[in-house]
């Protein structure tokens, strides 16, 4: 019966005023002050969504043959190509409303652009040089856009990029709520009343990891929802984001009471808890964004913050992402082995008592 | 497995080392049915330690404890809920409200709704903490916090209740109220086991005594039978005075 239990652990995890200005104040205080200082950086590349691109192909052009393959390529990746026989491109661009326009010259290619279509004559310039070096093997099946690159990441502004992404990383920092519970724990040796009453290794690990979860889950709920109003943040989809967001707060109090059951020191477990997490967002974007930084793609693929972070962003951006998969999975992965991890190591000790 | 239905606690060459040394040395005690019995010891005799491996706090390197005739060690789940046990420290939650410590941990015995509700009047009641229930642990004072520390280990009713030397730090009045508790819930039926340096304590309310140093039990007894032990008028001899006989003058854990 550890509903009693989970109860007033609970109660002494809310009552903790420490807490309270940890999880609710500091996601909004901090992401507003990112999102602040980040808002300019990040509109310049607004506007990258998807686009048109008007062309025209003159006759005996060595890209008669390519053009096929362009248009099929621009397809996959968002850029919509439309032909245009005649009429002047600058006036094209304006009247049609597209992204830019390109001429294929019998040897060359020029790009059209206006002052306000910068992004995407960027983003047609890489994707042709990208083709024309493909067409020097004649495999254009090759030719992928990784939507890595800056130009393909559909926009997010600053409020929404931070907003999502300090509401995640305070998530990660679960062990905090816990330390008055654990540490008073331990000073007054609570748990050898545990003990005494026979409280079993998993009821006992439930016992804690159920109200931490609950008390940083509910607070950073909150500050998401008082944050969303005062900055507005977007979210996409929220009930998906908020299922993500509740995955990683499990997966990441496992880790830390994984770590706190064996160090069974409450600053080193922070220390080392919130290393490993600051690890993890330096990679994962929670400082940078992960669209600009500079971190190996294989090493990024790596780190669950990645993606989550990712699939929360996209959620907003997009309400759809690829990595909503793969950052379940990863998380669900982590829930598991360390939930597993504690269980072993709190049956471990007390066999050794 | 226990022949002797009087018996309700017996440890069997219970021995405990730390460091290679034994702390608790071989332990054979009985404690029957319905006493009150006094453990007294120097600092550091393994008082603490003995019932720390009663109540499966920690682990004895050798011996067994047989409960209510029973192998306490194989039986925990079973007969845990027929232990009691008061520490030597003040094992409550600060920020809980008193009548919140006592839900937690009467609860972790399977007492729930209406019943744990009565259990927690109840036990709150009999350390006379009633009027307080609603006040924050923390706010409470030394006397008072070892009250509620009582309060906390007697709501599932258990046959045994260990007492760990339950009135240190605290005022006479506390520490009388505390002690015709003790002796109110052995009328009531429990038996009790109870270790403490206050030697007018244990004789007062002690229908039996042992005396532990060095990890071993150097005599057990009635007060009589112990103050025989030292001189054949028994009147003109203290416990105390048998207590430092029988354990000699020099200071312990050093
Ligand atoms: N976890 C431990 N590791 C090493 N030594 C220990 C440990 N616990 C107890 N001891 C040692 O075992 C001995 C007995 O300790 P114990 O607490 O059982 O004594 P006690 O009779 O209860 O003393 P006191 O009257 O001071 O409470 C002491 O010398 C103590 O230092
Ligand atoms: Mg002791």
């Amino acid at each position: 019966m550890i509903r009693y239990l989970i109860k007033n652990n609970l109660k002494i995890m809310y009552r903790s005023p420490v807490n309270i200005l940890l999880y609710v104040l500091c996601p909004i205080v901090i992401s507003a002050v990112l999102i602040g200082a980040f808002s300019a950086m990040m509109e310049s590349y607004e506007g990258a969504k998807e686009f048109t691109v008007g062309y025209r192909t003159e006759q005996n052009s060595a890209f008669e043959q390519s053009v096929g393959a362009i248009v099929e390529a621009g397809k996959q990746n968002g850029i919509t190509f439309a032909e245009y026989q005649s009429g002047e491109p600058e006036e094209l661009i304006k009247e049609h409303k597209l992204g830019a326009f390109v001429e294929f010259g019998s040897e060359t290619y020029t790009i059209y652009d206006t002052q306000d279509t910068k992004t995407e004559s960027g983003t047609l310039q890489y994707m042709l040089t990208a083709m024309v070096n493909a067409s020097v093997s004649g495999d254009y099946s090759k030719v992928q856009f990784k939507t890595e690159t800056p130009f393909f990441v559909p926009a997010v502004n600053s409020t929404d990029y931070y907003g999502i992404i300090y509401i995640v990383y305070f998530g990660w920092c679960a062990l905090v709520c816990a330390a008055g519970l654990f540490s008073n724990e331990r000073k007054h040796r609570i748990d050898e009343r545990l003990l005494v009453s026979n409280l079993s290794v998993p009821q006992q690990y439930l016992a804690r990891f159920i109200p931490l979860v609950a008390v940083v889950s509910g607070g950073i709920g909150i500050a998401s929802v008082v944050g969303g109003l005062i900055m507005g943040v977007h979210w996409g989809n929220i009930a998906l984001s908020a299922a993500i967001v509740l995955l990683s707060v499990m997966a990441a109090t496992a880790m830390e009471m994984m770590i706190y059951e064996l160090t069974h020191s409450m600053l080193a477990s922070i220390i080392i808890s919130f290393g490993i997490v600051w690890v993890l967002g330096y990679i994962g974007g929670s400082f940078e964004t992960y669209m600009f930084s500079t971190h190996p793609e294989w090493l990024k693929q790596l780190d669950p913050i990645y993606h989550e972070n990712r699939a929360l962003v996209e959620l907003s951006t997009m309400g759809h992402s690829d990595y909503v998969a793969s950052a379940i999975l990863l998380l669900s992965g982590l829930l598991t082995v360390f939930s597993l991890l504690n269980l072993a190591v709190g049956s471990i000790r007390r066999k050794a008592q | 497995m226990n022949e002797n239905n009087d018996i309700i606690l017996r440890t069997v060459d219970l021995t405990k080392k730390y460091d290679n040394r034994a702390v608790v040395d071989s332990l054979n005690i009985e404690i029957k049915k319905g006493e009150i019995f006094g453990l007294l010891g120097p600092n550091g005799a393994g008082k603490s330690t003995t019932m720390n491996m009663i109540c499966n706090i920690v682990k004895p390197d050798f011996g067994t404890i047989e409960f209510m005739g029973e192998d306490f060690r194989k039986n925990r789940k079973k007969l845990s809920r027929h232990l009691g046990y008061i520490p030597q420290h003040l094992a409550i939650h600060g920020s809980l409200k008193a009548w919140e410590n006592v839900e937690l941990f009467t609860s972790l015995y399977g007492i729930k709704g209406d019943e744990l509700a009565k259990r927690i009047d109840e036990s709150l009641a009999y350390v006379g903490l009633s009027e307080r229930r609603n006040d924050y642990a923390k706010k409470f004072s030394g006397g008072m916090k070892r009250r509620l520390n009582i309060a906390c280990a007697i709501g599932h009713h258990p046959d045994l209740l260990i007492f760990d030397e339950p009135t240190v730090g605290i005022d006479p009045q506390s520490r009388n109220f505390i002690l015709e508790k003790i002796k109110e819930s052995n009328k009531n039926g429990a038996t009790v086991i109870y270790t403490s340096h206050y030697m007018e304590e244990v004789e007062a309310i002690c229908t039996r005594i042992a005396i532990m140093d060095n990890g071993r039990i150097i005599a057990i007894g009635t007060s009589e039978e112990l103050k025989k032990l030292v001189v054949d008028d028994t009147e003109k001899i203290t416990l105390e005075e048998v207590f430092l006989t029988l354990t000699g003058k020099k200071l312990r854990d050093q």
